[in-house]
């Protein structure tokens, strides 16, 4: 019994086999990703992190169903994906919220049948109290902060339960110190929840801090490049030796050179 | 601290000059009108003083009928017109809203509808007077078909444009959520498209009166338009002026209990 749950942990959650696709821009077709192959296990926090252009965010909408796809495929759970769905979760990069709906309602829309009217109640502020906005649940998205909004958005796919959630920059707009909280919200809800997540960034601290193992991709083609394995203790240390070896060693697989030739990435 | 002051003290303003505000206009237009009739500045068979209208107005709403040639007609007249100006309203409402909707977001529905809609739009309504009456006669028919198809432009626009201008992400979401097609168009594309949709009722609402009295202008024995056009005939101006009050007075009444009605929905009061 014990082994055959161990082995379930360990299974491929997700799946991406040889995944390609091809825009065509001014007549020209671009290579936008061509053959990327990954596994995420269940329980796992994967990281992609890539160039601008690399990609990375049309493998993410790719995954999430949002997109349709030139070659290869997604399983999710052993199925293959074709459309968006409450199993796989997506925080977007820029605020995505219902403005004509409370901070309560956006948490509930999902929860729409089933339930009843007080079972959804009783979801949504358990929900917002795990985000950290108990109180918040009759404010417009309009009236509260950026970093509160990543909350609500966050909040609005995790009481789903979703198997997967999928994160496009979803702390790329936020100021450095209401990104780091939102950091240690993640980090301590994935633990809570054992929540599989796959999300992308441009920011090689931010992957690092965050992912078991972090996908590096590279542009023209969008392809992997490299896949690190991130095994450091929790909680991690961002001026440890090792957080900075691994940063090293990711930035060359990044730019293909050594820090400190390229004055651009890695702030 | 500077763009706090100016928003404190406009909030605080508010109450009064919310209240006053709106009567500022009519009232100084009302001035004028006296100033003009009664100081004899233009003569009363061009222009009556207010008083006398007031007189025939009050003659037209709450005398007897039959006591004068338009004693007691108001009631007749308004549900007449009222009903035209529905009748044209709703059905430019029940075609316009779902064709905007689906040409502002599908591309080759656009194409398809685009040119014919703008192409039948430029036609000025009154050009379609002399065809109405051939098809339809004269009466609630020709009037509802000619306010219906003016209406019809403002809501088929202000839903396209609503369609269109939704953030896509949006509706991304709402799939994300496990939504399907149907569910997010009402729960999402609607909504979001809120805005423009209600700006282009209130236009359509608008002009539906403009062709409301256009259509009764055409002989209709009842009607607010007709009670004016009639009066012309007679030389009665009090009754005209009367009458374009009266106009003026219900497509406000009426502006306000739709947007008031629109107000039921969530996105029409948050958005």
């Amino acid at each position: 019994m014990g082994r055959v749950l161990s082995d379930m942990a360990a299974a491929p959650c997700l799946k991406v086999e040889g995944l390609s696709k091809r825009f065509r821009v001014n007549g020209h077709h671009i290579s936008a990703l061509d053959e990327v192959s990954f596994e995420v296990r269940s329980g796992e926090v994967l990281g992609i992190l890539g160039p601008s252009g690399c990609g990375k965010t049309t493998l993410l909408n790719i995954i999430a169903g949002f997109m349709p796809h030139d070659g290869g495929r997604v399983l999710m759970n052993r199925r293959p994906v074709t459309r968006p769905g409450p199993e796989r979760g997506v925080v977007f990069q820029e605020d995505a919220l219902f403005p004509w709906l409370t901070v309560a309602e956006n948490v509930g829309f999902g929860l729409r049948n089933g339930d009843g009217k007080a079972g959804r109640r009783i979801k949504v502020e358990h929900m917002l109290e795990m985000v950290g906005l108990e109180g918040y649940g009759h404010y417009l998205p309009r009236a509260i902060s950026g970093g509160m909004k990543q909350r609500v958005a966050l909040a609005r796919v995790l009481v789903l339960g979703p198997a997967a959630l999928l994160m496009d920059e979803p702390f790329a707009a936020l100021d450095a110190q209401t990104r780091a909280d939102m950091h240690q919200l993640l980090i301590s809800l994935q633990r809570r929840l054992e929540q599989t997540v796959v999300f992308v960034t441009h920011d090689l601290e931010e992957a690092i801090k965050l992912a078991d193992r972090v996908v590096v991709m590279q542009k023209s083609p969008g392809r992997i490049r490299r896949i690190f394995a991130v095994d450091l203790p929790r909680p991690r240390n961002l001026d440890s030796l090792e957080f900075l070896d691994l940063k090293r060693s990711m930035y060359e697989s990044l730019c293909g050179q050594p820090p400190g030739d390229s004055p651009v990435l890695g702030n | 601290m500077t763009t706090q002051e100016p928003v404190k003290s406009r909030s605080r303003n508010k109450p009064v000059a919310a209240i006053l505000l709106p009567w500022l206009l009519p009232v100084c237009a009302l001035g004028l009108w006296a100033l003009l009739s009664m100081g004899g500045l233009v003569p009363p068979y061009l222009l009556p003083p207010p008083s006398q209208v007031l007189d025939t107005a009050k003659d037209y709403i709450f005398a007897p009928p039959g006591s004068g040639p338009y004693a007691g007609r108001f009631a007749g007249d308004a549900l007449a017109s009222l009903g035209r100006v529905g009748g044209g309203f709703a059905l430019a409402v029940a075609l316009g809203l779902p064709l905007g909707l689906i040409s502002g977001r599908l591309r080759f529905m656009r194409l398809f509808l685009d040119t014919f809609i703008n192409g039948v739009r430029a036609v000025p309504g009154i050009a379609w007077l002399p065809l109405a009456l051939v098809w339809f006669g004269i009466g609630f028919k020709t009037t509802v078909f000619l306010v219906s198809l003016a209406a019809f432009f403002p809501i088929y626009l202000g839903a396209a444009a609503g369609a269109m201008q939704i953030n896509p992400l949006f509706l991304r979401a709402g799939a994300m959520m496990g939504l399907g097609r149907g569910q997010l168009i009402f729960s999402v594309l609607i909504p979001a498209a809120t805005p423009h949709v209600v700006t282009g009722l209130r236009l359509g609402l608008g002009i539906a009166f403009a062709y409301l009295v256009l259509g009764e202008l055409t002989g209709v024995p009842d009607g607010l338009g007709a009670a004016i056009m009639d009066a012309r005939m007679l030389g009665r101006v009090d009754i005209i002026i009367m009458g374009i009050l009266l106009i003026a007075i219900i497509g406000r009444i009426c502006d306000l209990a739709m947007v008031g009605g629109l107000k039921l929905f969530k996105s029409v009061r948050r958005l």
